[in-house]
C-alpha cells in the first residue's frame, strides 16, 4: 500500500467537512423521549416473591420455635411409633414384571441420544456465519 | 459547575432527570444520524436505528464508566445498531473500484469542487459518500468529520488499528473515484 500524501489526506478532510451533517427529522428528540417514557413505564419491575416483612415473619417464627424447643425440650416424645405403617396402603411397582429385550433398550437409548442432539444441531445450523 | 457538559448531563439523567438526556439527544442527534444514514443508506431506517441508539444509550447509561468520551461510546452503539440493521436486512453492498486514481486526478477533483456552487457541491459529495460501502462510510465520517482518532475508531468499531488504516485509505480512494466523473467529463468527450 503506497502511503497517502498529506495533501491527499487534507483534500479528503476538506471534502468530508464540506458534506456536513445529515439532519434527522425535526421532532427526532421528542420521538426518542416519547419512546423512552413508554419503555420506562412498561418496564417490568422485579418484586420478590417473599417480601421483606414476609422474611422477617418467617425468621421470627423459626427463632421462636427454636427458642421454645430449647426452653421446653420434648425429649422422649415419639410420633412415628404411634403410626401404624402396616395400615398404610401398600405401594407396589407396577413395572416389576415388565421385561424388555436388549434390542428395544438399545433402540430407546439411541432415540434418546438423537433427540438430545437436535437442539445442539439446530443451534449450530442457525449460528450466523461471521462476516 | 458547568451545566451543559456531557458528564453533568449524564449525572442528571442517572438521577432521574430525563430532560437532561433530551439535551444529550439534541446535541448528538445529527452526529449519530449522519453516521447511521451513511451506513444503512435509507433515511427512514436510519431514523429508526438512530432512535434505537439513543434508547439503548439511555438504558445502559449506568454502565458508561467514562473511560472513553461519551461521543465515542454513543458512536459505538450507533455503529453496532447500524450493522445489526444491515445484517437483518442482508443488505451488504459490494463496491468495485473501477479504476485506479492518481494524485493528479485528486487535484482535478479538488479544482472541480471549487468551481461548483456550494449547495451543489455539498449534494454531490453527500451522494458519493452514500455510495461507499457501509463500514468505510462510517469510518471516513468518524475520522474526518467527527475527528475521532484511529485509536478511538478501534474502540468504536472493534477493528484493529491496521485494518482501520487500510479501510480509510481505500475509502478515500473510492470517494475520489466516485467524485471524479463529475469533474472530468472532457476525458470521454475528446474520444468521440
Amino acid at each position: 500500500m503506497d502511503k497517502p500524501t498529506k495533501e491527499f489526506d487534507a483534500i479528503a478532510d476538506k471534502i468530508i467537512e464540506e458534506a456536513g451533517f445529515v439532519n434527522p427529522s425535526i421532532d427526532f428528540t421528542s420521538k426518542v423521549m416519547e419512546k423512552i417514557v413508554v419503555r420506562s413505564a412498561s418496564k417490568f419491575v422485579y418484586t420478590p416473591l417473599i417480601s421483606k416483612s414476609g422474611w422477617v415473619f418467617i425468621v421470627g417464627i423459626f427463632a421462636i420455635s427454636i427458642g421454645l424447643l430449647y426452653l421446653y425440650p420434648m425429649g422422649g416424645a415419639s410420633y412415628f411409633s404411634d403410626m401404624k405403617i402396616s395400615e398404610l396402603p401398600q405401594i407396589t411397582n407396577p413395572f416389576a414384571n415388565l421385561k424388555l429385550s436388549k434390542t428395544l433398550v438399545m433402540g430407546i437409548g439411541t432415540l434418546t441420544l438423537f433427540l438430545v442432539q437436535i437442539p445442539f444441531l439446530k443451534k449450530l445450523i442457525e449460528k450466523p456465519t461471521a462476516s | 459547575m458547568q451545566t451543559d457538559t456531557d458528564q453533568y448531563l449524564i449525572q442528571q439523567t442517572l438521577q432521574g432527570d430525563t430532560s437532561a438526556f433530551a439535551k444529550l439527544v439534541d446535541k448528538y442527534q445529527s452526529y449519530v444520524f449522519t453516521i447511521v444514514v451513511r451506513m444503512v443508506k435509507v433515511r427512514e431506517e436510519a431514523e429508526e436505528v438512530s432512535q434505537d441508539t439513543f434508547i439503548k444509550a439511555y438504558e445502559s447509561l449506568g454502565s458508561f464508566r467514562g473511560e472513553s468520551k461519551f461521543s465515542s461510546w454513543l458512536y459505538s452503539i450507533a455503529y453496532r445498531k447500524a450493522l445489526d440493521n444491515l445484517r437483518k436486512n442482508k443488505k451488504h453492498k459490494s463496491f468495485q473500484l473501477l479504476e485506479e486514481i492518481t494524485e493528479s486526478d485528486v487535484g482535478v477533483v479538488e479544482n472541480g469542487l471549487q468551481q461548483m456552487e456550494t449547495a451543489e457541491r455539498k449534494e454531490k459529495i453527500q451522494e458519493c459518500i452514500m455510495q461507499l460501502p457501509e463500514v468505510e462510510a462510517a469510518l471516513i465520517t468518524l475520522y474526518y468529520f467527527e475527528e475521532q482518532s484511529i485509536k478511538e475508531l478501534a474502540v468504536v468499531t472493534k477493528l484493529s488499528e491496521e485494518n482501520i488504516k487500510v479501510k480509510l485509505y481505500r475509502s478515500r480512494k473510492k470517494l475520489f473515484n466516485l467524485l471524479q466523473p463529475y469533474f472530468v467529463p472532457e476525458k470521454s468527450s475528446t474520444n468521440g
